[in-house]
């Protein structure tokens, strides 16, 4: 009995007395089985223990993150990008997530159809990306308060107090620099404030629009074949490979029907993807 | 207005320039040989490489110093990784009709919606050698006609132009070639206007590849010289049964001017056109296509035929660890139709995650007879440690030159597989000075995450948090009342009656409790005193005139003028004559009756603002 043959007799042993504490384990310790078991090579087991914690209905970038990797350590690179653009939708500031998508993605055969990285868009957009929908949301309220503030100000412009307020918070305004008036100033702070709350309500409102409507989906099996139409005998027209994502549009008894870049488009069996 | 004209046109010309190389595909043009003679013939090849799946034909410029004939055309095609590669060549036999140094111009292509442009290509053109009439290249100078020939295509006694089909066979297996010539005769007593126009058969039930041509001929029909011109297809049948090879079409343009009168001349003439058209056209040819024999088929035969099959299999790592790709390059050389050929099975992979990442074909074409080169690529994922030898890959062909079902077979691979530890992915080498390399080892992903930040349940988003639309509306809420105080405030600042009649009321009861003091200390007279001018004081505020001089009945007055209730009127003259009686009668001044009379003031105010407001 050499070294490594122990290790898997105790990770067995780990995971079926985690197994049979399951239904009544709390998802802390679920998820402390779960990775053990991983740490342990018994990834298969690994992923049953953070379902079990999914299935709780709990929702955390770690454990996605987590459930990616142990996809992907039983070469599930379909299952795998799927949990890591989860943990991403959780978390968009995960950047182990992120690294470990990006090498996912060099693995998957429809080198093609992986999202371009980098770009002037992708730039311009990289703060929208790095937020969750909660966040864009606050932020926007914020400045929302922000613009509220400078219009009363506005309003109450004549008043000692705001005169007086403006006096010293005038130091520090950049509109200083351009001898704009305190009304100037002011109106200049409620425009630039209006469009962050609007620019940064757009992105919230896109990743709401975008997580309620599930409309991305991953490829999980090895080679799904595009049809013309939503039935076998329709014209296979292209395949498509596991972890290929591709937007999901209207489905139709089993069937569903998929976008791909390049203006390709088609209906694939609905078992063979996964809403992200 | 003409700076950004022309700015437009440039723009215009750096989005629909014509590129002699994108970056996806590149066009290449060469003749061969450089130099020709007059007469003589060489080889124009057209090769276009690059990502693409469809291009129409190339769109070559005027060639008026030349007879022009199609030569063929090779493609090949492969999907590696999901990305087509194509490569097609095309090939025109050019034969100059006069010296001189040609340069042809730039060949463009159409793929998909762009445009690319071939290398010029220069040829010389010297004088033919003085008494050759024999042909270039290394045909002899005279052949008889093939033997094949359909005798419905035999000239008749008087013929100058005419052309012939023939096969060099007439019964083959399944997808076994056959060779199919058309021969262009022309004894020289006929001048052409126009360069030939040939039109190839029909090919249904065939899969066809364009030859290179022979050189020209000269053979003797019917004591006659004739210089023959050939084209050559190779055609495979898909599938047994009877096909026919259908008629190929040559439109020529004769001259027949001398059979002409002068008239006709200028007639056609005028209508642009001179010489006669004609259109001649082979005979269909039959040909008998036989089943594979039953006997003798190997396990595992998938239909091809081919011959000397020829397999190698090559991985390109010997040493790996777990999870890391090997390239297995499956090669099969031989002749036939080589892109028919399916991709042969791996076996014993089980240890092995597999795909098939690709295959592409390379096509030769010696002697008219189609061989080729065929590619299949595999990506292996060891799953396991250990040792493996990968089996030979088998392929099970038919023989159609001896009739025979044969098996070519690889060597076998084999690959060493270490396990994929920990270790191996932090083998990360960083330079320690002197100029040493950085060097990643290997790569894995980053190891998961042990300690979450927090498991509970999700809270529901922020936008649909009952405080969410509270946090929308407030701000407007406070704006428009922010708004109603400042306009409030401007106006007491600027109507000096409003400001009075906003305050009266407050200065009104200010006064009365200063009445109702002074009749608590005893001081009667004071207290009516104070109670006067707080009642007066308000009405004067409230009309915003001045105190002094208002009378009672003045006060009456207005406020009869406000639809007062007139008991409330005769309420304010008894406070009035009241006071008036305490101020010049002291002795009346009783502290207890003023008390009385104040709290009434009080009351009869508060309901009079209430009513004029």
């Amino acid at each position: 009995m050499n070294r490594r043959a122990c290790a898997l007799v105790f990770a067995v042993a780990l995971c079926a007395g985690a197994r049979a504490a399951a239904a009544t384990d709390s998802p802390e310790s679920l998820f402390v089985a779960g990775n053990s078991a991983y740490e342990a090579g018994a990834y298969a087991d690994a992923i049953d223990r953070y379902q079990d914690v999914v299935s709780a209905g709990v929702v955390n970038a770690d454990l996605y993150y987590n459930l990616g990797n142990a996809y992907f350590k039983t070469g599930d690179l379909g299952r795998s990008v799927l949990w890591y653009e989860r943990a991403l939708r959780v978390n968009p500031r995960s950047d182990d997530a992120r690294a470990n998508l990006a090498m996912v993605r060099s693995l998957l055969r429809d080198q093609q159809l992986v999202p371009a990285q980098g770009g002037i868009r992708n730039a311009v957009l990289a703060w929208h990306h790095r937020l969750t929908a909660d966040e864009s949301t606050l932020v926007a309220l914020g400045l929302y308060a922000l613009f509220t503030i400078a219009a009363l100000l506005l309003i109450f412009r004549r008043t000692r107090p705001v005169r007086a307020l403006y006096r010293v918070a005038s130091w520090v305004s950049p509109a200083r620099l351009f001898g704009l008036t305190m009304t100037q100033d002011l109106v200049l702070g409620m425009v630039i404030m209006a469009a962050l709350a609007g620019v940064f309500a757009g992105s919230a409102y896109a990743k709401v629009h975008e997580s309620e409507d599930s409309r991305r989906g991953v490829v999980v099996t090895e080679e799904v074949a595009v049809y013309s139409g939503p039935s076998e005998d329709s014209t296979i027209q292209f395949k498509i490979h596991e972890g290929t994502v591709v937007a999901m549009r209207d489905g139709r008894s089993g069937w569903v029907r998929v976008d791909l870049p390049g203006d390709l488009s088609g209906w694939v069996e609905a078992r063979t993807m996964e809403r992200i | 207005m003409k700076r950004w004209f022309a700015l437009m046109i440039l723009a215009l010309g750096a989005v629909t320039g014509i590129p002699a190389r994108a970056d996806d595909v590149s066009v290449r043009a060469s003749i061969n040989p450089a130099t020709v003679e007059v007469g003589g013939q060489a080889m124009l090849t057209i090769e276009v490489e690059g990502k693409f799946r469809n291009s129409a034909s190339p769109i070559l410029p005027p060639l008026d110093d030349f007879d022009k004939y199609e030569a063929g055309t090779s493609q090949n095609f492969s999907f590696v990784n999901g990305q087509v590669h194509s490569s097609i060549t095309y090939s025109y036999i050019l034969s100059p009709r006069s010296e001189g140094t040609f340069k042809i111009e730039p060949i463009r292509f159409q793929i998909g919606d762009k445009q690319y442009t071939a290398n010029p290509v220069e040829v010389t053109v010297v004088a033919a050698a003085p008494g050759v009439t024999a042909p270039q290249g290394n045909a002899p100078p005279s052949q008889s006609v093939p033997s094949s020939r359909r005798s419905g295509d035999m000239p008749a006694a008087d013929e100058s132009i005419f052309v012939g089909a023939t096969t060099d066979r007439d019964t083959v297996y399944v997808n076994q070639q056959i060779t199919w010539t058309l021969a262009y005769y022309t004894d020289g007593r006929v001048e052409l206007l126009r360069s030939p126009n040939y039109s190839p058969p029909s090919s249904e039930g065939f899969w066809v590849e364009d030859l290179p041509p022979q050189n020209k001929y000269y053979t003797t029909l019917h004591n006659r010289q004739y210089l023959v011109s050939e084209i050559k297809r190779a055609y495979f049948p898909a599938a047994p049964g009877t096909y026919t090879i259908g008629e190929a079409r040559v439109d020529i343009v004769v001259d027949d001017f001398g059979r002409r009168d002068i008239n006709d001349f200028l007639m056609r003439g005028m209508r642009g056109g001179f010489g006669q058209s004609r259109t001649l056209t082979t005979k269909k040819i039959t040909v008998v296509v036989k089943p594979l024999p039953e006997k003798g088929k190997p396990a595992g035969f998938n239909g091809a035929v081919a011959g000397n099959l020829a397999v190698s299999m090559t991985a390109d790592k010997q040493n790996a660890h777990v999870g890391e790709p090997i390239n297995i390059t499956v090669e099969i050389n031989g002749t036939g139709n080589m892109r028919t050929l399916s991709a042969p099975k791996l076996t014993g992979i089980e240890k092995f995650k597999s795909y098939e990442s690709g295959n592409s074909t390379d096509s030769f074409k010696q002697d008219y007879i189609v061989s080729g080169k065929r590619k299949f690529q595999y990506v292996l994922v060891p799953q396991v440690e250990g040792d493996f030898t990968i089996p030979p890959v088998e392929v099970a062909y038919f023989d159609p030159g001896k009739r025979s079902y044969r098996v070519a077979q690889s060597a076998p691979a084999a690959v060493h597989v270490e396990p994929g530890t920990k270790e191996d992915g932090r083998k990360v080498v960083y330079a320690g000075g002197g100029g040493d390399d950085f060097e990643v080892l290997n790569r894995d992903i980053r190891f998961i995450h042990t300690a979450p930040a927090s498991l509970s349940m999700p809270a529901p988003p922020v936008y649909r948090r009952s405080w969410f639309m509270a946090a929308q509306a407030a701000p407007l809420l406070l704006l428009a009342g922010a708004l109603v105080i400042e306009r409030r405030r401007r106006r007491l600042q600027e109507d000096v009656g409003f400001a009075r009649a906003s305050r009266a009321l407050r200065d009104a009861d200010r006064r009365l409790a200063g009445a109702d003091a002074a009749f608590r200390a005893g001081r009667a007279e004071e207290g009516f005193a104070a109670m006067h001018a707080a009642v007066v004081g308000y009405f004067a505020d409230r009309a915003n005139v001045p105190p002094a001089g208002l009378s009672s009945e003045t006060i009456a007055a207005w406020l009869e003028a406000q639809r007062v209730d007139s008991s409330r009127i005769d309420a304010v003259r008894r406070v009035i004559a009241a006071c008036d009686l305490a101020r010049y009668a002291a002795a009346a001044a009783r502290a207890d009756e003023g008390r009385e009379l104040a709290k009434t003031a009080r009351e009869t105010l508060s309901a009079i603002e209430r009513g004029i407001a």
